[in-house]
């Protein structure tokens, strides 16, 4: 195994285009051996920042979760969604080692960043031999080519809806056993856009089916009512070890509920 | 394969396989301090100080240490002269078997020299990467608690005399 400490995003795609060769920014995904041939070190690439303009916040990817927790301009995103979603994310050491671009593109079910992008319409700018941006949604449902890694997170700025996310786990700082996040704008009484995801239980994806008896109705909590309880008992559960599929279902229409009233709030 | 950081305040040069983690190549060069628990990132027995953020040294590869400032226990205090949060742990009782301690009393650096009048709140997050086997945790936020209270004491009395 080699050691790279790369300098220039260049240098980095070069040597990540090679046979069996890895990443590395927090690490913390390395906890059993690594049978890879080659470990690029992009921490040293200029990519831990945040930056506002008029439209868009643009986090690098090596920017870690507990400098993302402390930014006043994230924080002020759709009521904090951002800052819940860190403050839920392992535990302080893990928090100032553990990086955005590692959180979104290892893909974990666990993680908790995914889901609040997914409802924040999130773009990724991906590096590799030709830069090319694509959407946080169709980024979990499609893969990174050979070099490629992720290089910034690119957030739209101007929200004028209310966000919420919640995780649940066994303890505060354990991995997170299903997570919910929600986005909501509404428009006088009626709900105009709704974004809602799910993760934990599977690999973080929207709920569209849940969105579409959302928009459109009134921003009451009988819609939200009335669209969990048509939609919750339709929907896959997957096999976990930590509980039963009845026992995921209720948890997961509770956090649902939960997360709704509170944006609707 | 070779690299230089500081340890302690010490330029040092390490050498380890690329594979290897700071925790074992920390041990091997005799920081006992640092402390290996799980090795798997849960327990955070083996957190030091990195450009003074906690990290957990079982999870991050030596090569990342390249350049880096690295703060173990031994660089915080000695058997003559403890550190102010040394003293505190053991003036509130905050040490039963002593292994979670080093990472504690780093954790606790971290927290105070970055929030020099935190909440219980604060330290309880600012411990919640520490596991301490002997169920103990009231003493050790009590000995935060009073680590921070003397370090505001300390500062008043230095801004004083000048």
């Amino acid at each position: 195994m080699e050691f790279h400490h790369p300098k220039r995003i260049g240098d980095a795609v070069g040597l990540l285009r090679r046979q069996s060769s890895l990443a590395v920014a927090g690490a913390t995904s390395f906890v059993r051996p690594s049978r890879a041939a080659h470990l690029v070190d992009i921490t040293g690439l200029g990519l831990d920042y945040i930056r506002a303009d008029k439209k868009t916040v643009r986090i690098g990817a090596t920017t870690t979760i507990a400098e993302l927790e402390k930014s006043e301009v994230v924080n002020g995103l759709a009521s904090g969604i951002l800052r819940s979603a860190c403050a839920g994310l392992a535990d302080t050491p893990l928090r100032s080692m553990i990086t955005v671009g590692g959180d979104v593109s290892c893909k974990f079910p666990w993680a908790n960043l995914p889901p609040a992008l997914l409802v924040l319409d999130a773009e990724l700018s991906i590096m590799g031999r030709k830069k090319r941006e694509v959407s946080m949604d169709n980024f979990m449902s499609s893969r990174l080519g050979r070099g490629e890694i992720v290089k910034e997170v690119v957030l739209p700025r101007n929200l004028k809806g209310r966000g919420s996310f919640v995780k649940f786990s066994k303890t505060k700082t354990d991995y997170s056993m299903i997570t919910v996040a929600a986005y909501v704008e509404r428009d006088e009484v009626m709900i105009s856009q709704a974004r809602v995801a799910v993760g934990g239980l599977c690999k973080p994806r929207r709920l569209k089916i849940l969105e579409k008896g959302l928009v459109g109705y009134p921003a009451d909590p009988s819609t939200v009512n009335d669209a969990i309880n048509i939609h919750v008992p339709e929907l896959a559960i997957p096999k976990t070890i930590f509980a039963s599929e009845d026992y995921c279902r209720e948890v997961l229409g509770v956090l649902l509920r939960r997360t709704l009233l509170e944006v609707l709030r | 394969m070779e690299i230089t950081c500081k340890i302690n305040g010490e330029e040092k040069k390490l050498v380890f396989e690329p594979h290897e983690k700071l925790l074992h190549v920390l041990r091997r060069e005799g920081y006992f301090g640092v402390k290996d628990g799980c090795s798997t990132g849960e327990c955070g027995v083996c957190t030091v100080l990195v450009d003074g953020r906690p990290v957990k040294s079982c999870l991050m590869f030596a090569a990342q240490a390249k350049g880096k400032e690295i703060l173990t226990i031994e660089g915080l205090g000695s058997d003559d002269s403890p550190h102010l949060i040394q003293l505190a742990f053991s003036d509130a009782g905050a040490v039963q078997c002593g292994f979670c301690t080093p990472a504690m009393v780093l954790s606790a650096k971290a927290l105070i020299d970055s929030n020099p009048d935190p909440s219980e709140d604060d330290i309880r997050k600012a411990l919640d990467g520490v596991l301490c086997r002997c169920t103990g945790y009231m003493k050790i936020i009590d000995a935060v608690k009073l680590a921070a209270r003397r370090t505001l004491e300390k500062a008043e009395r230095e801004a004083e005399y000048e």
